[in-house]
């Protein structure tokens, strides 16, 4: 009798929690989450080109730039992709929190020569060790005192940069903690027709996601549309 | 379409204003008072706080006055 009693107990137990844990679970917002793992595995539901009659247009137009020394000391770091509060949503790939720049700060437009600026992504390593780096590189036309000046700011300095594509859209290179620190050569050119100027380049590793986009319900200080 | 009237709350470095970018629309906001949708507004006044204040009409300047008994 006692052995049934024990079994009935453990048995009704088993059943409340079948019952009670994914109801749970959904409370917590933690629906298709494991008790061994806080990791979310998203099903593959599909990937193909985009839409016929659409553009697809390379480049980028315009590529604004941030010391991370600007941005708030109170942020750890930003845009982040996990932990507790992320800024970006896994879902669209889209910052959620706008930059966290201090009070005065504004994101500087550079001016690249024409056709040169670009990034680019990529996951790296063998498997289970993969993550994404980001790159990014333009160049500037000419070797005057102005830019030399400018571009010395950017020796050993961490930036973030925002590069708008052709479509309009915004993508965020570099991190508060995984900045891009360019590198810059300077060519004073042979003769006529040769490409006097800096040449810039950067990139960093250890990243979660490849570049996000920045939301367009976000403000961003300082890059504007057209420059006057 | 609603409009209210901001001004930055601080003096920027280079006196200029400061354009804030949403998407493809831009909003300046300079030391004097400028109008911007109220829609942008609250969105600068939650996201930058600190930076800009709303700029609302002061009471008229005719003071009451009152005789003492």
């Amino acid at each position: 009798m006692k052995n049934f009693l024990k079994f009935s107990v453990v048995a009704v137990l088993a059943i409340v929690a079948v019952h009670v844990l994914p109801e749970i679970q959904a409370f917590l917002n933690m629906d298709g989450v494991s008790g061994e793992t806080l990791a979310v595995f998203a099903s593959f539901v599909s990937l193909r080109n985009i839409d016929e009659q659409l553009a697809n247009p390379p480049g980028i137009r315009r590529l604004g730039v941030i010391a991370v020394k600007d941005l708030l000391s109170t942020v750890i770091d930003w845009p982040r992709a996990v932990g507790a509060t992320p800024d970006i949503d896994l879902t669209t790939m889209t910052i959620t929190t706008a930059l966290p720049v201090a009070m005065g700060k504004v994101v500087a437009v550079i001016e690249p020569a024409d056709n040169s600026c670009f990034f680019t992504f990529e996951n790296q390593g063998d498997r289970y060790y993969q993550s994404y780096k980001h790159a990014m590189g333009l160049d500037i036309a000419g070797l005057t005192k102005a830019q030399s000046v400018e571009i010395r700011k950017f020796l050993n300095t961490g930036c973030i940069f925002f590069a708008e594509g052709h479509d309009g859209d915004i993508r965020v290179i570099g991190s508060k903690l995984s900045p891009i620190v360019l590198k810059s050569k300077g060519d004073s050119g042979k003769k006529g027709g040769d490409k006097r100027g800096y040449v810039l380049s950067g990139d960093n590793d250890s990243f979660v996601t490849e570049p996000p986009f920045y939301g367009s319900t976000l403000a961003l200080p300082g890059m504007l549309i057209d420059e006057e | 379409m609603k409009l209210v009237k901001v001004k930055l709350a601080f003096e920027p470095e280079n006196q200029k204003p400061v354009n804030f970018r949403f998407g493809e629309v831009n909003v300046r906001i300079g030391t004097k008072a400028s109008q911007i949708e109220q829609q942008y507004a609250d969105k600068l006044l939650k996201q930058y706080p600190g930076w800009i204040e709303l700029v609302t009409r002061k009471p008229s300047g005719k003071t009451k006055v009152t005789k003492e008994a």
